[in-house]
């Protein structure tokens, strides 16, 4: 696999960076869609917030100074640009976020690329209930099994406090699963 | 020789450090065992296919991508035109809309930006540039500001 500094530099420069941006969506557009999949729940949105995250990484990349690296840049930009998306799609519809993500769940239900059996559907509902950054920090955990450190770099938050509230979103979760 | 049995290595870890790690494990995994995937699927050769559609230069400028200030007065434009319609188009019932309810309207109705963009010509959009900043200047205000960008999503 292709060093990240050299990718980076390749990124940066006018003569490799349309190379180098190819090489960039090939390694990490199965992990960000993913990421942003459980976000937005809808393959279609999803396609779209992935579409608007590959076009921010790459106009923004010269702003990309090393301070972490550079999958949780691109993480980071992926979950905002997911919520970002949520945000704005439920003022387009004037409802609530809550409504918007209810409204998804029961769509889901009938969604051609879910194809969950009872359990995971219950699980999604289970999911949805949680406050946004604990759905955040249960799905790249859970999952995706996102380690804290990186986890921390991407929502910003420490690795203790990550802890505490996966811990906390895996209880619900069960709890809501044998409650239902 | 024999090593004495008092002495150790010096490390230490967190305070209940391997209760809790004991806890989580089986707490995740016994969730595990239960529903492990989340049971979403992708379009067969999705990933494949997958293209990402970069604009063609950096000055190729979508009006997505332009800051509120620019949508602003691009709904002014657009405001102007409807006024100049309403007044000029011959009514029964003539109707008082302000200019502040018609870019309501057009803020909040689902009008997409390329709308906007065919009440202007491809010259005047060109040459449009009512404000004396750089793009990349723009581009990294917008970065930073998600909450002013998630007003100029759609």
């Amino acid at each position: 696999m292709q060093n990240e500094a050299t990718l980076l530099r390749q990124l940066k420069s006018d003569d490799t960076k349309e190379l180098a941006f190819k090489t960039l969506v090939e390694l990490y557009k199965e992990r960000l869609y993913w990421h942003i999949r459980k976000i937005v729940i809808s393959h279609d949105d999803s396609d779209d917030v992935l579409q608007n995250t590959f076009i921010k990484i790459v106009r923004n990349i010269h702003n990309f100074k090393g301070d972490s690296k550079l999958f949780t840049w691109m993480y980071r930009i992926a979950t905002n640009e997911a919520i970002t998306f949520l945000n704005s799609k439920a003022r387009r519809h004037q409802i609530s976020n809550g409504i918007l993500q209810q409204l998804a769940l029961e769509n889901l239900e009938a969604d051609v690329y879910f194809e969950g059996d009872e359990i995971q559907l219950k699980l999604q509902k289970a999911i949805a209930q949680l406050p946004r950054k604990q759905k955040l920090i249960f799905n790249m955990k859970y999952f995706d099994a996102i380690k804290y450190k990186d986890m921390s770099e991407i929502l910003d938050t420490s690795e203790g406090a990550l802890k505490a509230s996966y811990h906390i979103a895996v209880k619900k979760i069960k709890s809501y699963l044998s409650d239902n | 020789m024999t090593l004495k049995s008092d002495i150790t290595s010096g490390f230490k870890v967190p305070k209940a450090y391997f209760e809790s790690f004991d806890t989580d494990f089986i707490l995740e995994q016994t969730l595990k065992q239960t529903v492990s995937e989340s049971g979403f699927k992708t379009p067969d050769t999705y990933f494949e296919k997958l293209e990402i559609r970069l604009p063609k230069t950096a000055n190729a400028r979508t009006l997505q991508q332009l800051n509120k200030k620019t949508t602003f007065y691009l709904s002014g434009i657009a405001a102007s035109l409807v006024l100049l319609l309403m007044f000029s188009w011959p009514s029964e019932t003539p109707q008082t809309l302000t200019a502040e309810a018609i870019e309501n309207y057009l803020l909040n109705e689902e009008i997409q930006s390329d709308e906007f963009a065919s009440l202007l010509t491809s010259d005047e959009l060109d040459n449009f540039n009512p404000i004396s900043i750089s793009s990349s200047e723009i581009e990294t205000y917008i970065f930073e500001n998600a909450a002013l960008e998630s007003l100029l999503i759609d």
